[in-house]
């Protein structure tokens, strides 16, 4: 090496130099003194003696000089020497090597003691991390990878190896949990700001395993850039039937993408509102179930695009209503820009008297879903419908609607519906510069459309009534 | 633990010969990098590779191109560093930067690793980044400045010089060369930095190649004369493309300024500031595909605000909070033979001063002048008969067809025809508690 160029002698040299000068300006006789915990950043300070020297900067802790035979045992070896307020541990040193995380064990579990709680921000490094026990993200944990792949080709990448083990009972199995039951923010007996950005989580179509679930963890807490891979079971569920209060006011959820097969759902969130989810790509082959379920109120799904399932985002097929917690169902939600192909509705409105795939109804004890504003729907070729809404019994069908620019669902009275709609598959309001002259007919499911003319004479309003558009005024 | 005259002096070489070499080395037991970080372990100062820093590298070039180039390839030499993942982050914030360094040429530049380039976490220092050729970035790259800062006072700056082609795109993210179709890049963002086209480059980040996973956050176009954002091509569903500013600052915009042009369905444009100084370029932002969301948009200068389908169709797009000031229109629905435009959401447009109009419907020929507008909805064509075509709209505009909502009887004279009016006083509304305006009167139904 040293042959290959001038330029490389030159640089050997004046190294030569640098080592002779620092042991010119650090004599035996004048040894520095400082000191450093393992992990420590090694920098430069005037140490006791006066002289320059690296000591250890608690900046972060690198968690790759620690022992472990895995990256969770070194990450957890790491967390232990960190001190209890809270710490930045660098794993981006370790190369996972495709090396498994013992089984049991998970960066915050060693598999024998209690749970780390600590706060601590996580940098992972690039490369494929196999784990086969859920990763709870305790209280103020903030996980960030290297970045999210399609594929999992690169970046960070959790993988899956089955058999895969949940770290709480009663809780779905997903391979990373925002907090558990024994979050204690304070007394608020919940986590707050817990988050992971750029991983891509590879579910390696384990049976029945989730992505990332939160039961546990409100305010500050998101997922953001986050790539849901061969997810057999749920990709991001956010509160639950049985538990539908505890993510409330989480996120938002940014930039998620969910590939996977014939089974399992991109998103569920159930309960309270949470911080909604700004955009979201949800791709399966074959899935003849829901891509979305939502079931919480006050939640906005936005910049949405779903291809290979049989439904898009289905509103109110899960009971969600709790004696003395409050009515917790799919109310006053918006969804702004939802695209894709589905083989049935690209959305679907349940109601609870209403019993039709994907929808229950019956006896279930489902909530009826009240308020849902919908802007701009767009489904592709070959899905059936572009909005059913069972509440208010309207189709609009992809073959006249395969683009909806607004609607809304109001509440009922009097035996219907306030309902808005820009589709011409429904009553509507149409507007026209021109006078609609005598006769003139009407499409049959304009029947109770309202027609304003802006012309400056001549008659003003006209319905649809019977098929021929008739003078109001 | 101290640190011993031995150790201090085998680190010191260690780190020398290393520097010197460019290769890996064992000492102690330890395999050292170049650009490894020193850390402390249980006996003393050992080193990690936990990222590159690209400074300690030595290079032919001492531009930080070069510098970050030689990282890139010394994350993908698995032979040489195979504790690499053929990734990682790449720590360029110690690399001296200034236009008296101007990189010769992209980061990369020059023949790929075999295994094509690496995917990077690459930090950028603050400073001007002087560059003359664009950068075209790969699958997995994450560029990230030190914050955008505002125009002219930027932190982090990738600045064009003398010699940069102008009609080429400062930064491209992905590109066929990188990704040959039919596959497609991913992965690729940029977020905290400016682009400073300084009257030399003409356009700032092309998206026409990455989609999932690419997006753009907090990033300054400034002293661009052409187009500051394209997302087109291969990109769809690419983004979010967020917090994002345009400032023509100090050089003359022309008719083909454009802040930011959409050609394909995004996860969303949110938070997006267009300035010009002068009101000749046609519009600040182009929409020209369906499936997008435009939030919080707010323009200075510039003609039209958002321009929505004067190149391809736009149908299923939605806008939310559009602002503009200045000649124009805030708004502007084109109606171009060949080009749908329908099922357009737009909530809460507002003409912030002097705009033209605040929403110009050309698809129905509608022109609304209102200070604001809560929600302006256009639905679809319908035939009326044979004689002309209508089309489903819901404005709540006072200047249209729209319905009002009061206690009492409407009094006085109407402005809109066909505009209707609900009376809900249980006596104040007389006989009547659905009105329309009729050629300029109220008349009950």
């Amino acid at each position: 090496m040293l042959g290959e160029c001038n330029k490389c002698r030159v640089m050997w040299v004046f190294s030569c130099l640098i080592v002779a000068v620092c042991s010119l300006a650090f004599p035996k006789g004048a040894q520095a003194q400082c000191v450093g915990q393992p992990g420590n950043n090694a920098v430069l300070r005037m140490c006791s003696n006066g002289a320059f020297g690296p000591t250890g900067s608690t900046a972060l802790i690198d968690a790759s000089v620690f022992s472990g035979t895995d990256i969770c045992a070194k990450i957890y070896n790491a967390l232990q020497s960190a001190p209890t307020a809270g710490a930045i541990i660098d794993a981006r040193g370790i190369n996972p090597f495709n090396t498994p995380c013992a089984s049991g064990t998970s960066p915050w579990y060693n598999g024998v003691s209690g749970y780390i709680d600590k706060p601590s921000y996580l940098l992972l490094p690039t490369g494929t991390i196999t784990i086969s026990y859920t990763w709870v993200l305790p209280d103020k944990t903030r996980v960030a990878g290297q970045g999210a792949s399609t594929t999992g080709q690169t970046g960070t990448v959790l993988s899956a190896l089955s058999p895969f083990m949940g770290a709480t009972s009663g809780y779905p199995v997903a391979m990373v949990q925002f907090g558990d039951p024994s979050c204690m923010d304070g007394n608020s007996g919940v986590c707050f700001d817990i988050s992971m950005e750029d991983v891509s989580l590879n579910g390696n179509s384990v049976s029945g395993l989730g992505g990332i679930l939160n039961f546990n963890a409100q305010e500050l807490t998101y997922a953001k850039h986050i790539n849901f891979y061969q997810v057999a079971g749920t990709g991001l569920q956010i509160d639950s039937v049985s538990l539908p209060y505890q993510g409330q006011n989480s996120g938002p959820y940014i930039d998620i993408s969910y590939s996977g097969g014939s089974t399992g759902t991109c998103a569920s969130i159930t309960g309270y509102e949470i911080r909604g989810i700004h955009g979201i790509s949800c791709t399966a082959t074959g899935n003849n179930g829901a891509a979305i379920l939502l079931d919480a109120a006050a939640t906005t799904l936005e910049d949405v695009n779903v291809s290979g399932f049989g439904y898009g985002i289905v509103l109110g097929s899960q009971k969600n209503t709790v004696t003395g917690k409050g009515d917790t169902r799919a109310l006053g939600d918006t969804l702004l820009n939802i695209s894709g192909t589905v083989t049935n509705d690209l959305i679907r409105i349940c109601n609870p008297s209403v019993t039709s795939n994907p929808c229950p109804g019956g006896s279930t004890g489902l909530s009826p879903v009240w308020d849902v504003t919908v802007l701009a729907a767009t489904s592709g070729s070959g899905t059936k419908n572009t909005i059913q809404d069972d509440m208010a019994s309207s189709t609009l069908p992809n073959s006249t609607d395969a683009h909806v620019a607004m609607y809304m669902l109001g509440e009922y009275k009097n035996g219907g519906f306030s309902r808005f709609t820009s589709s011409k598959s429904y009553p509507t309001w149409l507007v026209g510069s021109g006078n609609i002259p005598t006769n003139t007919g009407c499409a049959a499911n304009l029947t109770g459309s309202l027609y304003s003319s802006t012309a400056s004479s001549g008659s003003a309003l006209w319905v649809c009534v019977a098929g021929s558009w008739q003078v109001v005024k | 633990m101290e640190i011993t005259t031995k150790y201090r002096k085998g680190w010191i070489s260690l780190t020398a010969a290393v520097l010197a070499l460019g290769s890996a080395l064992s000492v102690n037991g330890q395999t050292v990098y170049p650009g490894d970080t020193a850390i402390f372990n249980s006996t003393g100062v050992t080193n990690s590779h936990s990222f590159i820093d690209a400074s300690a590298l030595s290079t032919t070039g001492t531009d930080i191109c070069s510098k970050i180039n030689a990282a890139l390839l010394n994350l993908a030499n698995s032979t040489r560093y195979p504790l690499y993942n053929d990734g990682g982050v790449i720590d360029a914030r110690g690399v001296a930067v200034g236009t008296s360094r101007p990189c010769s040429s992209s980061p990369w530049s020059g023949t790929p690793p075999s295994t094509g380039w690496p995917s990077a976490t690459i930090l950028l220092p603050a400073g001007v980044i002087a560059i003359t050729t664009g950068w075209a970035l790969p699958s997995g790259t994450r560029l990230i400045g030190e914050g955008a800062g505002t125009s002219g006072a930027s932190l982090t700056t990738i600045q064009a010089q003398s010699g940069f082609v102008s009609s080429n795109w400062m930064i491209q993210m992905g590109s066929t060369s990188f990704c040959p179709l039919p596959s497609i890049c991913y992965g690729v963002s940029i977020q905290d930095l400016t682009l400073d086209g300084n009257s030399v480059a003409a356009n700032g980040i092309l998206n026409n190649d990455a989609a999932s996973f690419s997006y753009v956050n907090r990033v300054n176009l400034y002293r661009l004369s052409g187009t500051g954002l394209q997302v087109s091509g291969n990109a769809s569903y690419s983004g979010p493309y967020s917090e994002i500013n345009f400032d023509t600052g100090s050089i003359a915009p022309g008719l083909s300024t454009l802040c930011a042009s959409i050609q394909r369905p995004t996860k969303g444009v949110h938070g997006l500031r267009c300035v010009s100084t002068s009101s000749v370029p046609v519009a600040a932002v182009k929409l020209d595909a369906g499936n997008n969301s435009l939030e919080d948009i707010n323009v200075e200068g510039f003609g039209d605000g958002v321009l929505v389908g004067s190149n391809s169709s736009a149908q299923g797009d939605v806008l939310v909070n559009v602002s503009k000031s200045g000649a124009g229109n805030v708004v502007h629905l084109a109606k171009i033979t060949g080009n749908t435009v329908s099922d357009i959401s737009i909530v809460a447009a507002s003409n912030s001063g002097n705009a033209t109009f605040t929403i110009e419907d050309d698809v129905t020929g509608t022109s609304i002048s209102d200070a604001s507008v809560a929600i302006y909805v256009l639905g679809e064509s319908q035939p009326i008969g044979s004689s002309f075509t209508s089309h489903t709209r819901f404005t709540t505009s006072s200047s249209q067809p729209a319905w009002g909502v009061g206690p009492s009887s409407p009094m006085g004279s109407c402005m809109n025809n066909g505009a209707i009016f609900s009376c809900t006083g249980p006596t104040t509304c007389g006989v009547h508690y659905l009105y329309v305006c009729k050629n300029g009167s109220w008349v009950g139904l």
